[in-house]
């Protein structure tokens, strides 16, 4: 019998969980857990460590080859994110936006019909048959006609690919003639911003008039008269919104939204230079990040369904050992392997926060694609991301744990962070430590309840 | 220097110089966390790589001598850190860079 690698975690007085370096785990009682380090193991705990797989056998190491491989399976995929920036011109001046927007009357931040032609032209290069173009900006509406070039050119390429198309909007520009286009070409999958009531929305994303009440509306008429399913939103979190917790899940669930992923302003582009009057430190955000959880909890046991989507991410990385499905939650990080974003000039970039930064730009659509995504930088990116520079291996999350570089270099100069200084570590590790304590207690079967029907942990 | 730290302070001309061993933290090490600090200070790194090297900082604007050279030594732990992580993992930061390689530079 042999001991996999195992980090230990104390979720309460008397209750450990054993955590894999790729995520199994069981929980044991402290006098479970002193058998293990003593090595007087009974039976009946062999056979269930056996099982999930802290302790090795012949029986269970196919699966957990299997579970490195499904790991870091998003290595083979291509990416499948071109996240394509047809301006970088906004109507809103938002006070944390990581693009770092210009102002919309200004002139020669658009993609223009050669360049979109161009990018088009490079993302075919792709060997997948499958991805999403998402359109973001700036705001993506105050550049529409290079959009609606980009479509009509796509549904002519040859050979066919199967696009899916996503567009992130602020839909203050958003019109009926628009909404009818996007939606009679198979743009169906939006998503916005929404940070909370009027009071905190128009705070954090000021524009003259207002832009709380432009989302409001869009998000119903969207529904209602244009047969858009589902807007999904994000919702910023930054100084100004941390004593309004439980407005923002109840402007949330208001609205008929079915979640809230609630966001911590992260220090780059104009939120850098806004730090002083957005920032908090990690121990303020991740106080209000559980008062959000409880508010969704609180509202689900009332029958009125809620879900706070970092914690049900958290739950469903619990489940067992899935590939990447996020490219911000998976090391390596997606940057360059599962996503790349694309400026109006034809630069390319990691991925969309990377776009604010020079460091972080991996080739030209002038280029070959293979050559772009083989450069020094895409490829010293997959080796940053996948952490295996710092410390984070010998962290027992580090199974369901990321790093971000470009968050690293943008608040602390630099891709190798002093992670006991870093934002990310800081409010992951709390995250982490709540869901499990979660997971032990009288909100066990909202969790699952959450992660959907027949489904354990 | 003193025995509590590896710093000596010069106030009339504004600068502190740093006394650190080779054999601890290699030169790449000292490259590394200086060039962290170049937004903050001047640097100057020299020395004799075989015995000791030294680090002289002069600060940009106003930043505190002894923030200077404390954070520097912050940098020196966290790049040797790094460094020896990155040696220990070395074989399968590859591996990933090897199939990332696969996966993109399809004919």
């Amino acid at each position: 019998m042999q001991l996999n690698k195992f980090f230990v975690h104390k979720i309460n007085k008397d209750k450990y969980a054993l955590i894999t370096d790729v995520g199994n785990w069981t929980d044991v009682s402290k006098k479970e857990l002193d058998s293990i380090k003593e090595n007087k193991i009974e039976k009946q705990l062999q056979k269930r460590l056996e099982s999930k797989k802290i302790i090795l056998t012949n029986k269970n190491k196919p699966s957990i080859q299997k579970d490195y491989t499904n790991l870091f399976s998003h290595l083979t995929h291509g990416v499948s994110l071109h996240i394509v920036n047809p301006t970088m011109r906004c109507n809103l001046n938002c006070l944390y936006c990581y693009a770092d927007s210009s102002p919309i009357t200004r002139k020669g931040f658009d993609m223009d019909e050669e360049t979109a032609k161009k990018t088009i032209d490079f993302i075919w290069q792709s060997p997948r048959k499958n991805f999403v173009i998402e359109f973001q900006g700036g705001e993506p509406l105050a550049n529409f006609s290079t959009i609606q070039f980009i479509i009509n050119y796509v549904a002519n390429k040859r050979p066919k690919k199967n696009v899916h198309w996503r567009m992130v909007s602020n839909l203050s520009l958003m019109d009926e003639t628009i909404a009818t286009w996007l939606k009679k070409n198979n743009v169906n999958d939006l998503c916005t911003s929404l940070d909370g009531p009027k009071k905190v929305h128009d705070y954090n994303r000021p524009l003259h008039g207002g832009s709380h009440s432009k989302v409001v509306h869009w998000l119903s008429s969207l529904k209602q008269d244009f047969g858009f399913k589902n807007i999904g939103t994000l919702c910023t979190v930054t100084k100004h919104s941390l004593p309004f917790a439980r407005e923002i899940v109840e402007e949330h669930a208001n609205l008929g939204l079915p979640d809230i992923t609630p966001v911590p302003v992260r220090s780059i582009g104009r939120a850098k230079k806004n730090w002083n009057k957005i920032g908090f430190s990690a121990d303020e955000y991740s106080i209000f990040w559980k008062k959000v959880v409880e508010q969704c909890f609180a509202r689900t046991k009332k029958g009125k369904p809620m879900t706070e989507q970092f914690s049900l991410m958290i739950a469903q990385k619990l489940q067992g050992t899935k590939p990447a499905f996020h490219a911000c939650f998976s090391k390596p990080c997606g940057g360059a392997l599962m996503q790349a974003s694309y400026q109006p000039d034809g630069e390319i970039y990691t991925c969309d926060e990377g776009k604010a930064l020079p460091l972080f730009k991996i080739g030209t659509v002038n280029q070959k694609y293979s050559k772009v995504f083989t450069s020094p930088n895409a490829l010293n990116m997959i080796s940053l991301s996948s952490s295996l520079g710092l410390l984070c291996n010998e962290c027992k999350w580090t199974a369901y744990c990321c790093f971000c570089p470009v968050m690293a270099y943008s608040s602390q100069n630099s891709p190798i962070p002093l992670l006991y200084n870093n934002m990310d570590c800081k409010i992951r590790q709390s995250q982490f430590e709540y869901v499990f304590e979660k997971l032990f207690s009288k909100d066990r079967s909202t969790l699952l309840q959450w992660l959907g029907k027949g489904k354990s942990l | 220097m003193s025995g509590s730290n590896n710093f000596e302070i010069n106030k009339s001309e504004n600068f502190v110089l740093l006394s650190i061993n080779p054999k601890i933290y290699s030169l790449g090490v000292v490259f590394s966390a200086a060039y962290v600090l170049l937004e903050k200070a001047f640097i100057v790194v020299d020395g004799n790589p075989e015995e000791q090297l030294v680090v002289s900082l002069q600060p940009k604007k106003g930043k505190n001598l002894t923030e200077l050279a404390n954070e520097f030594n912050q940098q020196l732990i966290n790049f040797a850190v790094n460094f020896d992580q990155s040696a220990r993992t070395k074989q399968i930061r590859e591996e990933f860079i090897k199939q990332a390689f696969l996966t993109h530079s399809h004919k």
